[in-house]
């Protein structure tokens, strides 16, 4: 009975410990002029307005919808954050050199690190990123991933389909997946695909779920 | 954003009294970052004394009911409507407050605003205390002509950015289903 126990016991660990998701082995890689292409091409290209209603849950199941506005311009990101009558909550720019302007930040949007951690999570879904490593290869189903490797040691997996991309992966240090964001329901705007619902998940205790519906796409001059 | 649908009176005429009103909406929001306005598009009905149902249908489809005293908020997701227990509903009691105050014609002495007609027909309300004026700077509010409905209701919330919302269509006292202030 006791090594039925015990049995049981790291049967569960085991388990637990595959729920994790950790960082694939990539078969294949290339990093010439020509992947760096492909891979640079597979995130929206331009400068673009977008607002999308987001569906944000926090881990302990609260939950609330806003209407979140992203500009691309000219290496600028900017982001606000509406309710859905129109009244501004969050409003901040990441400059080309990574500085952040926050012009606006209404409670509960004036924590600490919130503005540093929105604008992580609009980056990953709009930018390539700039890393100081990038391959291009194929998981085991074949998938073709682009990989970054950025400065701060974080990796990052963006699976390729025919509209760009429609999954990205981030993982930390340790190779435990940190975030990842599934894009479905792509339009094509103005040549290029746009996903109209995103899922992103944040992992760990501190975690939520951001789900955004695309509302408008602009491309702007 | 919801102070807008009022029937204010005007100097020299008798205030109607107003027991409902309703009109349709076309709302812009201009922001520095925003290389367009956002427009969204909806319909509001009242019912006096304090029931109000706010509705936008594009883009998104949202709707604001208050009745009995309790607001509640609907949001569309999916093809149904999710009851939402989100911030921002006290600043919206507030609001609300400020209406049913204005239906008095006491638009001067809100306990809220401080009122000013600037021209005939455009009255700038700002708030009284600074921690308000923080977060609403000020509130114009523009007749359409002397029957005291209302054109246009513009809410500052900063030097580059304000929610200006168009009105037409407007129907005073017409009948509203009660059924209208209970749920989407």
């Amino acid at each position: 009975m006791k090594i039925l126990c015990v049995f049981v016991l790291c049967l569960l660990v085991s388990c637990s410990v595959r729920q994790v998701q950790t960082k694939p082995e990539l078969t294949g890689g290339a990093s010439g002029a020509e992947s760096r292409s492909i891979c640079k091409q597979s995130f929206i290209q331009g400068n673009w307005q977008f607002t999308h209603s987001i569906n944000f849950e926090m881990a302990a199941g609260h939950g609330t919808t806003l209407v979140g506005i992203t500009v691309l311009e000219e290496g600028k990101l900017k982001t606000a954050l509406l309710g859905v009558e129109g009244f501004v909550f969050f409003e901040a720019e990441q400059k080309s050199d990574k500085q952040i302007v926050v012009r606006r930040a209404l409670a509960p949007f004036d924590k600490p690190g919130f503005a540093e951690a929105l604008l992580q999570d609009v980056q990953t879904l709009f930018v390539a990123p700039v890393t100081i490593a990038m391959l291009l290869a194929k998981n085991t189903n074949d998938d073709r991933v682009c990989r970054y490797v950025t400065d701060t040691s974080h990796t990052l997996d963006v699976l390729l389909s025919g509209h760009g991309w429609h999954q990205i992966n981030e993982y930390d240090r340790q190779d435990t997946i940190t975030r990842s964001v599934h894009g479905s329901d792509y339009t094509e705007i103005e040549g290029q695909y746009i996903a109209q619902e995103i899922e992103l998940k944040v992992f760990g205790s501190l975690g939520y779920t951001l789900d955004l519906q695309l509302l408008t796409a602009e491309k702007i001059p | 954003m919801l102070l807008c649908f009022l029937v204010i009176p005007v100097e020299g005429l008798a205030a109607p009294e107003v027991k409902s009103v309703q009109a349709n909406f076309v709302q812009e929001k201009h922001m520095a970052i925003l290389a367009r306005p956002l427009l969204s598009r909806g319909r509001f009905l009242f019912q006096a004394p304090a029931s109000l149902r706010w509705e936008y249908f594009t883009p998104l489809h949202s709707i604001l009911l208050m009745d009995d005293g309790k607001i509640r908020k609907f949001v569309k997701t999916k093809d149904e409507f999710v009851e939402e227990r989100s911030m921002g509903l006290s600043a919206m009691q507030m609001v609300l407050q400020e209406i049913t105050g204005w239906l008095d014609g006491n638009i001067t002495d809100t306990p809220t605003f401080l009122a000013k007609r600037v021209a005939e027909r455009k009255i700038i309300l700002t708030p009284r205390k600074p921690a308000l004026s923080k977060i609403i700077s000020q509130v114009e509010l523009q007749l359409l002509d002397d029957s005291g409905l209302m054109k246009s209701v513009t809410l500052y919330e900063g030097e580059d950015s304000f929610t200006r919302m168009v009105f037409s269509d407007a129907v005073v006292n017409r009948k509203i289903a009660k059924s209208s202030f209970k749920g989407p």
